[in-house]
C-alpha cells in the first residue's frame, strides 16, 4: 500500500512579540516591538500583528516605530521565552511524525507522509496542532500551516496563508495559486534572482512555472531547474526528508556577494579558500563527507559560471573543496569580474573513519586540530596562508547556507542566531 | 507601563500536580498576591544548569517568578506595573 506523499509546514505567525504577549497579557492587542537595545536607533527585531498593522515591521527604527505609533510597547528581546516555546512547539509536532525537521526558531516541516492517509486527514492534524499549541504552549500563540505534496508548496502555502489558517495545495491547482503573484513572494526567490528572471520575461510566479525548465537550466544552472521543480510541485529535496529521518543534510555551502568590483585574482583565490575552509569545518564538525562538490560565479558582466561534479572518493578538507571549486570558476573569473562566488558540496554520507587508499591532498588530523583550536579561540584564529592578509569583513559567515537541519549539533540558539543572521541578511540584499 | 528586575528571595504557595506545577500565590513584604493567571512557563540557562521561569499574572499586574530546582528556592524576577 502506497500512502499519498504528504508535507506540512509550519510557521508560527508574528512569534517573537507573541511570546511576549503570552507571558504578559496588558500586551495582547497591542502594537508591540521586541527590540535588541532600547535605544533610539535600536532595531525592532520582531513586531506583533498590531505592530505591523500600523507600519511598524522588522528594521524598524526604535524612534521611527515611536513616529509611527507612540503608544508602541517595547520589550527587550528574551531568547530563553523563545526557545523555550520552541521546544514545547516542536515537541507537540512530534506526536505526528518522527520525521520533523525544525527549519528555524519558528518554523518547521512534518513530514506527514505514511502518518497521514489522505490531505483531509492531514487537515485534521493540522487543527489538532493548533488546538494542542493553544492550551500547551499559550493561547496567544497562533500560526500558519501549509499542507503540500512537496516541502516547497508547503512552505508556499504557508507563507500565503491567513494568519492562523490552514491551507491545502494540491499540486493539480498550483498554477492557480501562483497566479499574479510576484516572484519575490517565492520561497528562495530574492531580488537578484527576481531581476534575472524579469530578463527573461519572467515577472509573476505562475509565468515562471509555465516557462521551459531546458531554458531556465541554460541560464541558471541546476538551480534553475530547481526554480522551475519547485513552481511546478516537483520536489527536488527527496533527501531533506527521508524515509528514516532528516539525519543527513543534502548539501553544505557558503556564498559570498563581492562588495567592490576587483579583477584582483589573489583577493578572489583567497575569498574562495575561506568559504572553502568554512564548508570543510561544517562538513567535518557533522561528521560528514562529501562525494560531490559544485562551484558557483556570477559575473559582473552578466550570466554566470560554475559547475557541479560527482567525485568517486569523497573529500571532507578545506583545502581539497578549495582545489576542486577553484578549477571550477577560475578560467571564467580571470577574463570577467565576478559579482558573487559561491561553493558547497553535496552527495553526503556520514564519514565511516575509513580512509581513501588513494593519496589525499589533505591531512585530516591536521584539520581536525585547526578545528579544535578555531573552537576554542574564535573563527579564524589558525588559517591557511592564502587567508591570510584578507580582511574580516570579506565572506562574512552570516551568509553561510544549508539545505536542511543538522538535528544534534544545531541547537535552538543556533537557529536563533542564524534568524538574527538572516534578518541582517535580508536588509543587506535590499540596499544593494 | 513599567518593568522592574530584580532578584528578591520570596515565599510561594504552589501546587506540585500530577502532571503540572501552579504556583497558586506569593507573599511580599507582608502582602499576599494571589496568583490569577499563569501566562507562560519556560526554561532558562543559568551557567551549567536550568532554571524554570513562571510569568503570572494577578489580574493588575505581571511578575516573573523564578524557580531553582537546584536549590528548591522561588524567587521574584520582575515586576511589570501597568498604568
Ligand atoms: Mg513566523
Amino acid at each position: 500500500m502506497s500512502f499519498p506523499r504528504i508535507i506540512m509546514h509550519i510557521d508560527m505567525n508574528s512569534y517573537f512579540a507573541s511570546v511576549e504577549q503570552q507571558a504578559n497579557p496588558a500586551l495582547r492587542g497591542k502594537p508591540v516591538g521586541v527590540v535588541a537595545t532600547m535605544t533610539p536607533h535600536g532595531c525592532i527585531i520582531a513586531s506583533s500583528k498590531e505592530a505591523k498593522a500600523v507600519g511598524i515591521k522588522t528594521g524598524c527604527r526604535v524612534d521611527e516605530a515611536f513616529f509611527l505609533y507612540p503608544a508602541v510597547r517595547l520589550v527587550q528581546v528574551d531568547p530563553p521565552k523563545y526557545r523555550s516555546t520552541t521546544e514545547k512547539i516542536f515537541s507537540i509536532l512530534q506526536r505526528y511524525s518522527e520525521d520533523i525537521e525544525p527549519y528555524s526558531i519558528d518554523e518547521a516541516f512534518v513530514n506527514l507522509t505514511g502518518y497521514a492517509k489522505s490531505f483531509n486527514e492531514a487537515v485534521r492534524i493540522g487543527h489538532e496542532i493548533k488546538r494542542q499549541i493553544f492550551t500547551e504552549a499559550g493561547e496567544w500563540l497562533t500560526n500558519s500551516i501549509g499542507i503540500a505534496p512537496t516541502r516547497w508548496l508547503a512552505k508556499f502555502g504557508s507563507d500565503i496563508c491567513e494568519k492562523g489558517g490552514i491551507i491545502v495545495l494540491h499540486k493539480e491547482d498550483v498554477r492557480r495559486y501562483l497566479a499574479g503573484r510576484e516572484l519575490t513572494e517565492a520561497w528562495g526567490i530574492a531580488e537578484r534572482t527576481a531581476y534575472k528572471l524579469n530578463c527573461l520575461g519572467i515577472t509573476t510566479l505562475d509565468e515562471l512555472a509555465a516557462y521551459s525548465p531546458y531554458e531556465l537550466q541554460r541560464v541558471f544552472g541546476i538551480r534553475g531547474y530547481e526554480l522551475w521543480a519547485n513552481v511546478n510541485g516537483v520536489e527536488v529535496s527527496s533527501l531533506r526528508l527521508a524515509d528514516n529521518g532528516y539525519q543527513v543534510p543534502k548539501s553544505i555551502g557558503h556564498s559570498h556577494v563581492l562588495r567592490k568590483q576587483t579583477r584582483n585574482i589573489t583577493f578572489h583565490r583567497a575569498v574562495m579558500m575561506r568559504l572553502a575552509e568554512r564548508t570543510g569545518r561544517k562538513l567535518r564538525s557533522l561528521g560528514l563527507r562529501a562525494n560531490g562538490i559544485f562551484a558557483h560565479a556570477g559575473l559582473h558582466e552578466g550570466g554566470h559560471t560554475g559547475e557541479s561534479r560527482k567525485l568517486d572518493r569523497p573529500i571532507e578538507g578545506g583545502e581539497e573543496i578549495f582545489r576542486l571549486s577553484w578549477g571550477m570558476v577560475e578560467k571564467s573569473i580571470r577574463l570577467s569580474a565576478p559579482s558573487f562566488l559561491s561553493l558547497g558540496v553535496f552527495r553526503l554520507s556520514p564519514d565511516t573513519g575509513q580512509r581513501s587508499l588513494l593519496p589525499t591532498v589533505e591531512n585530516t588530523v591536521l584539520s581536525r586540530a585547526l578545528d579544535a583550536i578555531n573552537d576554542r579561540f574564535g573563527e579564524e584564529t589558525i588559517v591557511r596562508g592564502t587567508l591570510f592578509g584578507l580582511e574580516g569583513d570579506h565572506a562574512p559567515d552570516r551568509v553561510g547556507f544549508r539545505k536542511t537541519v543538522e538535528p544534534d549539533s544545531r541547537g535552538l540558539l543556533a537557529a536563533y542566531k542564524e534568524e538574527q543572521r538572516e534578518s541582517r541578511d535580508i536588509s543587506y540584499e535590499k540596499s544593494e | 507601563m513599567l518593568v522592574e528586575t530584580l532578584q528578591e528571595p520570596i515565599r510561594v504557595v504552589c501546587d506540585f500536580d500530577k502532571e503540572k506545577v501552579r504556583p497558586l500565590a506569593f507573599l511580599r513584604a507582608g502582602r499576599r498576591y494571589d496568583i490569577k493567571r499563569v501566562n507562560l512557563i519556560y526554561r532558562k540557562r543559568l551557567g551549567t544548569r536550568f532554571v524554570w521561569c513562571f510569568a503570572v499574572s494577578d489580574g493588575a499586574n505581571t511578575y516573573g517568578l523564578t524557580y531553582d530546582p537546584e536549590t528548591l528556592l522561588w524567587s521574584l524576577t520582575e515586576i511589570q506595573v501597568e498604568g
